[in-house]
């Protein structure tokens, strides 16, 4: 069967796009590499064969810049697919991790973690801390907002009060505790990808893998849950197994991300947004299109926040809201989203 | 660290074995540059075998390191240096305490030095993770760790004569101001105010360098002496309870606020005696917070400053 957006075309233009953030995140540094020599350490490595490039390009462009694209795109493919669950599951198109609470709950736990001493900035302790906390958080809120009737609008406001409650906890704990090896109140609000190495690489890919696969399954599910809980119940969905397992997903990758790049706000609304409007309602096919725009959102917002050089850099998250702030009123204004 | 240590010594071993098959009869040569390995303060041992591309995190220790004679050495150095002059105009890597990796290794060092205040710790690992050793010194707070930052440096350059040299001549600069501040007949009570700017203001008190050179200079800290310690924000109660009679602030900054007028309006200081009288204090950043090779300088202006008694006959 062909349509106009199918799985493959999706993969297909999605990866361009993809391949594209890759080569601009790697040619915009602190220091000038030229565009070619970038190309030409990335080329050197990924084809067989030893172009002579210089040591320090190859420490650059490599060692520096290559993981902190690959972990700005899986922290956004995270993301993004987490925004997408999250709105069809919710009936919400303004849904997104940081919203219902999500991010704040994975801070504190990636925080305890640096607060014991255990983890330290880009550390898997710190990963796993606020993967762990984010799942909890994720099903901390089900719970309350079960125990009033579990309408997507209570999840909503249960989350807008317990992320609001937790952020408040982490800003002040992370300006009281005067400690240089936990990281500043800018990297709870507004991330920062600076701590990203090639170990990072691979466990936010692990949860990348485990998140996105995780909900792919549920694509089927999610399509019926965002018709109405009521509508899904009368066609013999389990409503509170299905939130809960989706949720338990979207906690624990999001909470990996918040460990690995902190807070960076509005990728999972934006990422949800595109996705529905591009290819349709079918989770099937805005889960993989979402991980692909909220994957490119971080990075290019990345890249933005580089292009200063000399080792000023914006931080990623205020780049993430002021674009993603302006879509939101477009959005709005040109009666394209009906809230 | 575990592999790279084990990598290190089959390659060690290696190069040994290639070097005896080749010249059963000759010993093994050792390279022109002696290679030497140091244990930094944050526990990481580094392997120093080419020193002649340095990139120095912090003022005072590029400026240690112009006063060994091997400023021809420094590729690299941070926004703090400010002395001395050949130094200023060398490539600059931004701030030490914010430091990037990627500025480090475009200038392509042998060896990065640099102490505590450098952050992040993830930059630190980017540039070892690059092949280059930094290596991270204690902070040195004191008269006598002045001394110590000397002759460690020295040792990793491994210029230990000149490291002696510097090291006695900066001595007998610090014991010259001390026999001098010990005809001080009186102790005044001295607290020093740092300014960035209008929105950065800190009073530095107890197990700080100005502490330890208020004190040589026969002066009480005033703001130490009420439980201030380390740098923090300036509170204009806690500036008020110390009752300084003299204030001592960076130069820099004085003349961003706006000189000595911005200064009297900042707050609390106008309760201070020092306030009522205009007793305000300026000197160089690095000339008086560094703890580099300039202190007894640094400690001698500071002890005829404080005390007109000794000037006049």
């Amino acid at each position: 069967m062909i349509t106009r957006h199918s799985l493959p075309s999706i993969l297909i233009v999605g990866g361009l796009f993809t391949i594209a953030a890759v080569v601009l995140g790697v040619s915009v540094g602190s220091t000038t590499v030229s565009f070619a020599t970038a190309l030409e350490v990335m080329l050197d490595h990924l084809l067989p064969g030893d172009l002579d490039t210089s040591a320090q390009a190859d420490a650059i462009v490599w060692g520096i810049r290559m993981p902190r694209v690959l972990v700005a795109l899986l922290a956004g493919a995270i993301l993004g697919v987490a925004g997408t669950v999250l709105q069809g599951a919710l009936r919400n198109p303004l849904a997104d991790s940081q919203l219902v609470g999500l991010s704040a709950a994975a801070s504190v736990g990636a925080l305890s973690g640096y607060w014991i001493g255990y983890a330290s900035s880009g550390s898997t302790v710190a990963i796993l801390l606020g993967a762990a906390a984010g799942a909890v958080g994720a099903q901390a809120v089900w719970w309350l907002a079960r125990r009033v009737g579990g309408e997507p609008t209570r999840f909503i406001l249960v989350g807008i009060g317990m992320g609001l409650g937790l952020a408040a906890l982490v800003a002040t704990a992370s300006i009281a505790i005067h400690d240089p090896r936990i990281p500043d109140v800018t990297f709870w609000f507004f991330g920062g990808l600076g701590a990203a190495n090639w170990t990072v690489v691979a466990v936010v890919g692990f949860f990348a893998v485990v998140t996105v696969g995780g909900l792919f399954p549920f694509a089927r599910m999610l399509d019926v849950l965002s018709l109405g809980h009521n509508a899904a119940s009368h066609v013999g969905l389990n409503v509170g197994r299905v939130s809960a397992g989706a949720l338990a997903f979207v906690g624990l990758g999001v909470g990996a991300t918040v460990g690995a790049i902190g807070v960076v706000g509005f990728v999972g609304l934006v990422a949800g947004r595109v996705a529905f409007s591009t290819v349709g309602p079918q989770h099937r096919l805005a889960i993989p299109a979402s991980a692909f725009t909220g994957a490119i959102f971080v990075a290019l917002a990345d890249t933005i926040g580089r292009v200063g050089g000399r080792g000023f850099e914006v931080p990623i998250g205020l780049i993430t809201t002021v674009l993603g702030g302006a879509y939101l009123v477009y959005l709005i204004t040109t009666r394209r989203l009906a809230v | 660290m575990a592999f790279r240590t084990a990598f290190t010594l089959v390659t060690a071993a290696v190069l040994l074995a290639a070097c005896s098959a080749a010249n059963p009869d000759t010993p093994v040569t050792t390279s022109a540059t002696p290679s030497s390995t140091f244990v930094g303060i944050d526990g990481v041992q580094s392997d120093i075998s080419d020193t002649s591309r340095i990139v120095a995190l912090n003022g005072d220790l590029t400026e240690t390191i112009f006063a060994l004679g091997a400023g021809d050495r420094v590729v690299g150095i941070d926004l703090t240096t400010t002395y001395p002059e050949a130094a200023v105009g060398l490539p600059s890597v931004g701030l030490g305490r914010r430091l990037v990796a990627e500025e480090v290794i475009a200038l392509a060092p042998t060896l990065v030095i640099g102490d505590t205040q450098i952050e992040p710790q993830s930059s630190i690992d980017q540039i070892r993770a690059a092949g280059i050793p930094v290596v991270i010194l204690d902070l040195q707070v004191t008269l006598p760790g002045v001394i110590r930052k000397i002759g460690t440096v020295a040792g990793i350059l491994g210029v230990e004569e000149e490291g002696l040299a510097l090291a006695a001549a900066v001595q007998a600069d610090i014991d010259q101001a001390l026999v001098v501040a010990s005809g001080a007949t009186a102790a005044p009570r001295v607290g020093y105010v740092y300014v960035r700017g209008p929105e950065t203001l800190l009073m530095f008190g107890n197990g700080m360098p100005t502490h330890f050179l208020i004190e040589a200079a026969s002066g009480i800290d005033a703001l130490g002496e009420v439980g201030v310690t380390f740098a923090v924000p300036l509170s204009a109660e806690s500036l008020v309870a110390a009752a300084p009679d003299v204030l001592l602030t960076p130069t820099e900054g004085f003349e961003i606020i706006g000189g000595l007028d911005s200064f009297l309006s900042l707050p609390g200081v106008s309760g201070t005696p020092a306030g009522r009288t205009q007793s305000v204090l300026h000197y160089d950043e690095a000339l008086m917070l560094g703890m580099g090779p300039r202190t007894g300088e640094a400690l001698m202006q500071l002890v005829l400053d404080l005390h007109p008694e000794l000037s006049t006959p």
